[in-house]
């Protein structure tokens, strides 16, 4: 019994249970208005209907992880083969790895006004603003990740016979590979932030994807349906790190034995 | 010494320096000495007398400033297969099993059926004494055993010469011991051409044929010992003491 009350307190969802106490809590005793402070309740019902009746959830989900997901391996075919160069070619450090680093610390959503006069309302928009957010710190993370591969790697390799793509692809990548993901992963991150601040200023005609939902449940007073959407992006960015980067670490970890 | 037939390694007038901060420093200073096939000869000398460096440039990854390096009568330009390296880190590939790590130079090597690999390999982690570790990955294995796989990995792809610099370095006194014996008895069966950097006199002397004793700073030979004692010697014998003690005043006289 002890364990199990132990298990209990230990396990995540005994503080979401908590929250979800408290919230009850303080919305009976507040006398806010559901306008201003949905209960629990409410949110519930609109997830539910969200999700089995009209399924506009999944949809709106499906429309945003879908562009999520053009704008981040973009990124990676852009990013990953531009970073690599400028650890080769000194003149791209030089310039670009310098570059990278102001147009890093800009703000992703700095880019919708101009983004919004090239390609308008679009799908296209949203998804060079995810590229503009997470590319920079891909480039850099590279460049980084390939420096830090212990030089007696590539001596070893090098003196065994091991020259240009051979050496990369047996070598110096694999042994940038644990790093590189960290970046990957960084980057995901960026991309994540980048596509939901891009939703919620550009509306498109394509459908709606979760910031949009949350733009217009603001402008609908309707605060259970932001609320929901919050809670959504909370389990998805939960699942996405649970089930696609962490058993990649976890088979990294397994080789390598850290 | 002079015949040129058969030598296998001929150093000629070979010099380096480095600059560092400004300055210019001479860290090898006209290096002459030939090494003949099949030769187990140690590079002796405390740090900064250049050894790893003049190793390096044997090996081909590194350029010489003045002088030339002879393989075979012919002018050495970059790493090629017929010379293996060993690094005082064993440079074990993490992302790679034991066996894979083994079977590694063969690719690089022409002419050998990518089916033969991993028997090949499965011989040289043999030789070494670690068959049944074929499959495990590079953190579970001690420092030792490291090593005797890196060996093996230096072994696989059958160069004529292996180049080591400190291999042993890192290890403990007694796995030392351990793999002094395994080294005498691969060297004597399979009659590679040994260099053997290194700062361990004792080590030098039970190991080589030959020792280039040096004095650091600039790197010179200061003389040259011929190490004629019975093949299976240890660390404990008093020959190798006495030699040792030889040896250690050469070194402290410069």
């Amino acid at each position: 019994m002890k364990t199990f009350a132990k298990k209990l307190l230990y396990h995540p969802l005994f503080l979401v249970l908590l929250v979800l106490i408290l919230w009850q809590a303080v919305y009976e005793f507040s006398g806010c208005s559901d306008l201003f402070f949905p209960n629990p309740k409410q949110v519930m019902l609109l997830l539910y209907n969200g999700f089995l009746k009209t399924y506009d959830l999944w949809f709106a989900i499906g429309i945003s992880i879908k562009r999520l997901v053009i704008g981040y391996l973009l990124t990676l075919l852009i990013g990953i083969p531009l970073g690599m160069l400028c650890h080769t070619s000194e003149i791209l450090r030089a310039t670009l790895g310098k570059i990278a680093i102001g147009f890093q610390t800009l703000p992703s959503i700095c880019w919708v006004p101009l983004t919004l006069l090239w390609f308008g309302q679009s799908d296209t928009a949203i998804i060079f603003v995810i590229c503009m957010g997470s590319l920079w710190s891909l480039i850099l993370g590279t460049m980084r990740s390939i420096q830090l591969v212990p030089h007696i790697y590539i001596r070893a390799a090098y003196t065994m016979g091991a020259r240009g793509f051979t050496l990369w692809q047996t070598v110096i990548f694999p042994a940038a590979l644990p790093y590189l993901v960290n970046v990957m992963k960084q980057s995901w991150a960026f991309a994540w932030r980048s596509l939901l601040s891009a939703e919620i200023y550009i509306s498109t005609i394509s459908g709606l994807g979760l910031g949009q939902l949350l733009h217009y449940g603001r402008e609908m007073q309707s605060m259970d349906q932001v609320i929901s959407i919050i809670i959504i992006l909370i389990f998805l960015g939960l699942l996405i790190d649970r089930y696609i980067f962490l058993p990649i670490e976890k088979s990294i970890e397994k080789r390598w034995g850290k | 010494m002079d015949v040129k037939n058969g030598v296998k390694i001929i150093v000629e007038d070979v010099s380096k320096s480095f600059t560092t901060n400004g300055e210019t420093r001479l860290a090898l200073d006209h290096i002459n000495f030939s090494i003949n096939q099949g030769e187990f000869v140690a590079i002796l000398g405390a740090s900064g007398c250049g050894k790893s460096t003049l190793l390096n440039m044997i090996a081909g990854i590194e350029t010489c400033e003045n002088g030339r390096i002879l393989i075979n009568d012919s002018n050495l330009n970059q790493p090629e297969r017929h010379r293996m390296m060993m690094f005082q880190e064993s440079a074990l590939f993490p992302w790679y099993s034991v066996i894979e790590n083994v079977m590694y130079g063969l690719r690089f090597k022409r002419g050998l059926d990518p089916k033969t690999y991993r028997e090949i390999a499965l011989y040289y982690l043999a030789t070494v004494g670690l068959k049944n570790y074929a499959d495990h990955r590079v953190y579970q294995l001690s420092g030792g055993m490291k090593q005797r796989v890196a060996l093996a990995r230096a072994l696989a792809p059958n160069p004529q010469i292996l180049l080591m610099d400190e291999p042993f370095s890192a290890l403990d006194a007694s796995t030392c011991e351990q793999l002094y014996r395994d080294l005498q008895r691969i060297w004597n069966s399979k009659k590679k051409t040994v260099v053997w950097v290194t700062h361990n006199v004792r080590e030098a002397i039970v190991l080589a044929q030959r020792i280039l004793v040096f004095s650091p700073h600039p790197g010179r030979i200061i003389k040259e010992i011929t190490v004629d004692l019975p093949l299976s010697r240890t660390i404990h014998d008093t020959s190798v003491s006495e030699l040792h003690d030889k040896i250690i005043a050469i070194l402290n006289k410069k």
